[in-house]
C-alpha cells in the first residue's frame, strides 16, 4: 500500500501533464492506475467489520480518521493564532463565516518531537456536539480498513497517545478513535480567569 | 395522519404564546390587586375574571381539558369575590398566586391531546381563530396590521443580514486597493512621459547606424500601454466606489430596520418579575413591592432575553439577603415592606443600563471578607490590600456566601456569580454599590448590540488584537518618563487621576513587544464596572466595525477572549473580553504591570525568511513564545532587504524560496561585510547530504530538516548561535 502511495506520488511530483504525453503512453498510465484500482485489497483488511477512513500525513506519518466524522478538508493558506488557550490549539480560521478551531493532534496526544508543520490541509471533524480542524500536512485520501486489521498501538506510546488510538494497520497507518477523542473532556477548553 | 397532527402542534404552540401573554398580564393584575387600591379593586377583579375566561376559551379549543377545569375553578372563585361573596385576602391571593403558577407549569407541560371525533380534521384552526366565547374583541381598526412571526425566524434572518456588513467592509477595501494601484499608476505619470518622449525621439532620429533601434518602439507601446492601464484603474476605482456607495445605500437601512424588528419594550421583562418577587416573598415571610419606572423604552428582544436569568437571580438575592423581614425593618424605622426598583437607562447609544436597587440592609463588609476567606477566593494578604469597592465585588465570585444558611433561595454563593457570567459572556459588566442599613444597588452594563459592534483594533506582542469599544475609554499615548512607579506598580497620570498600567502583552501571555518607540508608550484606558485601568499596547490602529463570533464548539471559554471578528480583508482577529481582562490584569499582580522591562535586559532580534505563510506563522509563534523579537521576510530578496534597513542578531531561512532562496541568502550574507558574524540558521524540507553540504559550503552555521526537527533544538540552536 506504502509502495502504491510512493508511485502515485512520484507521478504526480514528476509534473507530467497527460495532455501533454503521447497517447500510448497515456493509456499505458491509465491502465496501470486502474489495474491498482481494480486490485483486491490486501488480505488484512478482510477481517472484520469494514469502515472508511480518511488517511492523512503530519510531520511524516500517516495517521487516519473515520470519514463519517469528517465534514470537509480546507486548504488553509493563513490562520490566526489564538492567546491564552492550551499549547494544542493552533489557532482559528473562518470557514465560510463560521469559526473553526485548529488542533494540533501530536500535543493532544503528548505524541513526541513535533516536527514543523507546512499546514496544507485542516480537516474538519466533528459529532453534532463538538467541532474542529484538525492539522494536516496532506490529506492521501480514503481507504476502506477493516476492524480486525487494526493491531492495538505500539506500548511505546505512552500519554494521552494510546488511549485514543483505534489501533495501526500493518502499513503504519495510526487510526485515530476520533469519537472517544471527541467525547474527551479535555478537548474542550473552557478557561475562566482564576 | 400526520398532517393532522402537525397542525396540532402548531395550534398548541400558537396557545402556548397567547398563554404566556394571559398569564403574564394576570400575574401583574393579581400584584396590583394585592398592593390594595380599594378605588381600583372592582375594576381589577373584572379584568382578572375576563381574562381567566378568555385562557379557559382558549384551552378548550385545543382540547387541554386539565388546563381549562384549572380556569374554571379560578374563574368561580373571582366570580365569588366579584359577587362579594369573598372577601379579599391572603388566604385567597395565596390561592389565586398558586393556581396561576399551577396553570402556567400546566400550560408548559402540556402535549397535544387527541382530538375528539365529532370534529372534521380541518376544524381546529378555526376553532382557535374564535374561540367559543371571546369576551374581549380585538381592538379596533386603528393599529396597523400585526402579524405573528417565530422568534427563531426572525433571529435567523437578522444574523443573515449582518453577514452582509462583512460584504460591505470587503468592498471598501477592494475600493482602497484599486486606488492605490490607480494612485501608484499615477504616480509614474511624469516617468512615463519622459520615456515616451525619449522613446519617440529615438523613433525619429533612428539608431546610431541609421535604422530605428527595435527598443524605441517597444517602450512607447509600454508606456503608452501603461498609460492606458491607469485609465483601466481609475475607471475601476470609480466603479468600486460607486459598488461601495450601492452596499451601503441597501445594507445600513435593511440592517437598522431588521434590528427595530427585534425591538420589545422593557415592560415585557420586566412585568412579570412583580409576581415573581411577591411569591419570593411569602416563601420567606418579607414583603416588597417592586417599582418598575419608564416602561416605553424598548431594547433588542435578544437582550431582554439573554437578562431574564441573571434579573430572576439578583431578585432572589435581593428578597434573600437585601430586604429585611418586616419586624426588622420596623425596628430600623422603615416601611415594613421592602422597595426594589429596576431602571433601565441608556448612558450612551452603545449601552443599556439596567440599575436593580432596593432600600434593605445593604451589604455586610466584614461578612464578605469572612465568607471570601473562608471559601479560598482569596489569601488574606491579598485581602488585606482590597479596597472597600474591590472587597465588595467578592460577592460576585462564586462560592462566597455571606448567608449563614442554605435555603432553596440562595445561600450556596452560586447565584451571583451566575448573574456576573452571564451578564460579562453578553461583554457587559456587573457593578454594585452598597451602604449599610440603607440598601444595594446593582447596575448592569450591556452592549446594546451583541454581534455588531465597534471594536478599538491594536497591536500588542506582535498580534493584532480587538477591544470591544464600549470598555474602552480612550486609546492615548504618555511620554515613558512620564511612567511611575507606586508601590511597585507602574502608573499613569491621567486627567489628574493616577491609573494603574499593565502590558496588554503579558496579560494576554504573549513575549513582549519592542519598547515603546520615540519614547512614547501607546495605551489603552478601560473603564469596566467603574473601574480605570491602562493597558499599554505596541499599536494603536483604529476603531472599526466588527461582527463578533463564537469560537466553535472547541473553544467553549477562552480566557480573555469573547470571540473572533474578521476583517474586511478576511484577516481573523480575536476580540478581547474586557472583564477578563481586568481579572487577569489584577491577578497576575507584578508579573503583568513591568511594562519598561522589555527594554532593560535586550531582546535577541530574529529574522525569519519563509515564503509559506503558515510555515511562517509557525516559527514566528515558536521563537515568539521563546522570548525573541521576530520580523519576517517573504523569500530571500525580501530578507536582502531588511537586513539593509534593520540590525538582527540572527537568521532563520527556509531554503527553496521564489527570487532568492536560502542557499544564495546565505552567500549574499557571507559576501557583505557588515553581516560578518551574523549566524544563519537553514531550516528546511530537503533532506540530503548534497544540500547539507551546500549548506555549509555557502556558510550556514546550522542546517535543520523540518521533519526531524522539534521546536527545543531550533531554540537551543540558535541559544548556541548567539
Amino acid at each position: 500500500m506504502d509502495a502504491e502511495r510512493d508511485m502515485t506520488a512520484s507521478e504526480e511530483q514528476s509534473g507530467e501533464i497527460p495532455g501533454g504525453l503521447d497517447p500510448a503512453r497515456e493509456r499505458e498510465i491509465l491502465l496501470a492506475r486502474a489495474h491498482r484500482l481494480a486490485a483486491r485489497p490486501e488480505r488484512e483488511e478482510d477481517a472484520g467489520p469494514k469502515f472508511d477512513c480518511l488517511e492523512f500525513r503530519l510531520s511524516g506519518e500517516s495517521w487516519g480518521v473515520e470519514l463519517s466524522f469528517v465534514k470537509e478538508t480546507l486548504a488553509v493558506t493563513d490562520f490566526t493564532p489564538l492567546f491564552c488557550t492550551p499549547p494544542f490549539v493552533l489557532g482559528i480560521v473562518q470557514v465560510r463565516g463560521r469559526i473553526v478551531s485548529i488542533v494540533d493532534l501530536r500535543r493532544f496526544l503528548e505524541i513526541p518531537a513535533p516536527g514543523l508543520s507546512d499546514l496544507n490541509r485542516v480537516i474538519v471533524v466533528g459529532d453534532g456536539t463538538v467541532e474542529f480542524g484538525i492539522l494536516a500536512d496532506a490529506v492521501v485520501g480514503v481507504r476502506t480498513l477493516s476492524r480486525g486489521a487494526l493491531q492495538p498501538p505500539p506500548i511505546t506510546l505512552s500519554g494521552t497517545g494510546g488511549e485514543f488510538l483505534a489501533g495501526v494497520t500493518a502499513g503504519r497507518l495510526a487510526v485515530l478513535d476520533l469519537a472517544r477523542v471527541l467525547a474527551d473532556p479535555r478537548l474542550v477548553v473552557h478557561e475562566e480567569v482564576s | 395522519m400526520p398532517e393532522v397532527e402537525n397542525l396540532l402542534r402548531e395550534l398548541l404552540e400558537t396557545f402556548r404564546a397567547e398563554a404566556q401573554e394571559q398569564l403574564a398580564g394576570l400575574g401583574e393584575l393579581l400584584v396590583e390587586l394585592e398592593r390594595g387600591e380599594p378605588a381600583a379593586q372592582g375594576r381589577l377583579v373584572e379584568a382578572l375574571f375576563r381574562r381567566m375566561h378568555t385562557l379557559k376559551g382558549a384551552a378548550h379549543a385545543v382540547n387541554l381539558v386539565e388546563v381549562a377545569k384549572e380556569c374554571q375553578e379560578l374563574e368561580q372563585l373571582l366570580a365569588s369575590v366579584k359577587r362579594g361573596e369573598l372577601a379579599l385576602g391572603g388566604e385567597v391571593f395565596d390561592r389565586l398566586h398558586g393556581g396561576v403558577n399551577l396553570l402556567a407549569r400546566d400550560i408548559e407541560a402540556a402535549a397535544p391531546a387527541p382530538r375528539p371525533r365529532q370534529e372534521p380534521a380541518g376544524a381546529p384552526g378555526v376553532a382557535t381563530a374564535a374561540p367559543p366565547s371571546r369576551p374581549l374583541p380585538s381592538p379596533p381598526a386603528a393599529q396597523p396590521e400585526t402579524v405573528r412571526v417565530s422568534a427563531h425566524l426572525l433571529e435567523s434572518l437578522l444574523l443573515q443580514a449582518e453577514e452582509l456588513a462583512s460584504a460591505k467592509l470587503n468592498a471598501l477595501l477592494l475600493r482602497e486597493e484599486v486606488g492605490q494601484l490607480a494612485a501608484e499608476l499615477a504616480g509614474r505619470a511624469g516617468e512615463r512621459g519622459r520615456a515616451l518622449d525619449l522613446a519617440r525621439e529615438a523613433i525619429r532620429r533612428g539608431g546610431p547606424k541609421g535604422e530605428p533601434s527595435p527598443l524605441a518602439p517597444l517602450l512607447e507601446q509600454l508606456a503608452a500601454g501603461e498609460r492606458l492601464t491607469e485609465g483601466v484603474a481609475r475607471q475601476l476605482e470609480a466603479r468600486a466606489e460607486r459598488h461601495l456607495w450601492g452596499l451601503e445605500a441597501a445594507v445600513d437601512p435593511l440592517l437598522a430596520e431588521l434590528k427595530k424588528l427585534q425591538l420589545l419594550p422593557f415592560s415585557w421583562l420586566t412585568s412579570p418579575l412583580g409576581k415573581l418577587v411577591r411569591d419570593l416573598g411569602r416563601e420567606l415571610g418579607k414583603e416588597a413591592d417592586l417599582v418598575t419606572p419608564d416602561p416605553h423604552l424598548e431594547v433588542d428582544r435578544r437582550i431582554l432575553a439573554e437578562l431574564k436569568e441573571p434579573l430572576l437571580h439578583l431578585l432572589r438575592n435581593v428578597m434573600d439577603h437585601g430586604i429585611e423581614p418586616p419586624a426588622e425593618r420596623r425596628g430600623a424605622g422603615k416601611r415594613e415592606r421592602g422597595a426594589i426598583e429596576i431602571r433601565p437607562l441608556f448612558p450612551d447609544a452603545n449601552r443599556l443600563q439596567v440599575v436593580v436597587s432596593d432600600d434593605g440592609r445593604g451589604i455586610d463588609l466584614d461578612a464578605v471578607r469572612g465568607a471570601a476567606l473562608k471559601a479560598g477566593t482569596v489569601t488574606p494578604e491579598a485581602l488585606e490590600r482590597l479596597s472597600g469597592a474591590d472587597a465588595v465585588r467578592l460577592i460576585f465570585e462564586s462560592g462566597v456566601s455571606t448567608s449563614p444558611m442554605v435555603t432553596n433561595l440562595s445561600g450556596r454563593g452560586v447565584g451571583l456569580a451566575i448573574v456576573r457570567e452571564s451578564v460579562e459572556k453578553l461583554g457587559g459588566d456587573l457593578a454594585v454599590a452598597s451602604e449599610p442599613g440603607k440598601g444595594t444597588s446593582f447596575t448592569i452594563t450591556l452592549p446594546l448590540s451583541f454581534s455588531r459592534m465597534e471594536g478599538l483594533l491594536v497591536e500588542t506582542g506582535g498580534r493584532l488584537c480587538l477591544i470591544p469599544a464600549q470598555a474602552v475609554e480612550l486609546g492615548t499615548r504618555v511620554a515613558v518618563e512620564e511612567i511611575r512607579s507606586v508601590e511597585n506598580r507602574e502608573t499613569v497620570l491621567l486627567g489628574g487621576e493616577v491609573v494603574p498600567l499593565v502590558s496588554l502583552a503579558r496579560v494576554l501571555e504573549l513575549p513582549e513587544g519592542l519598547p515603546p518607540a520615540g519614547g512614547f508608550q501607546q495605551l489603552v484606558v478601560l473603564n469596566a464596572a467603574g473601574r480605570r485601568l491602562a493597558f499599554a499596547v505596541q499599536r494603536v490602529i483604529g476603531v472599526q466595525e466588527m461582527l463578533v463570533k463564537p469560537l466553535g464548539s472547541q473553544l467553549s471559554r477562552v480566557r480573555n477572549v469573547v470571540g473572533a471578528a474578521v476583517l474586511g480583508d478576511g484577516k481573523v482577529v480575536p476580540v478581547a473580553n474586557p472583564a477578563d481582562l481586568f481579572r487577569s490584569a489584577l491577578s497576575r499582580g507584578d508579573a503583568a504591570t513591568r511594562v519598561r522591562s522589555a527594554g532593560e535586559a535586550r531582546q535577541l532580534s530574529v529574522l525569519v525568511a519563509e515564503d509559506s505563510i503558515t510555515s511562517r506563522t509557525l516559527l514566528k509563534n515558536i521563537l515568539e513564545s521563546s522570548g525573541f523579537r521576530v520580523a519576517t521576510a517573504v523569500d530571500g530578496q525580501d530578507a536582502l532587504d531588511r537586513l539593509k534597513g534593520e540590525r538582527f542578531d540572527l537568521v532563520v531561512s527556509d531554503v527553496e524560496m521564489p527570487r532568492l532562496d536560502g542557499f544564495e541568502l546565505t552567500a549574499a550574507i557571507r559576501r557583505d561585510n557588515r553581516w560578518a558574524g551574523l549566524p544563519v540558521v537553514l531550516v528546511t524540507g530537503l533532506e540530503s547530504r548534497a544540500q547539507r553540504e551546500r549548506g555549509i559550503e555557502v556558510g550556514a552555521d546550522a542546517y535543520l530538516v523540518k521533519s526531524s526537527f522539534d521546536q527545543s533544538s531550533l531554540i537551543e540552536v540558535i541559544g548556541k548561535l548567539t
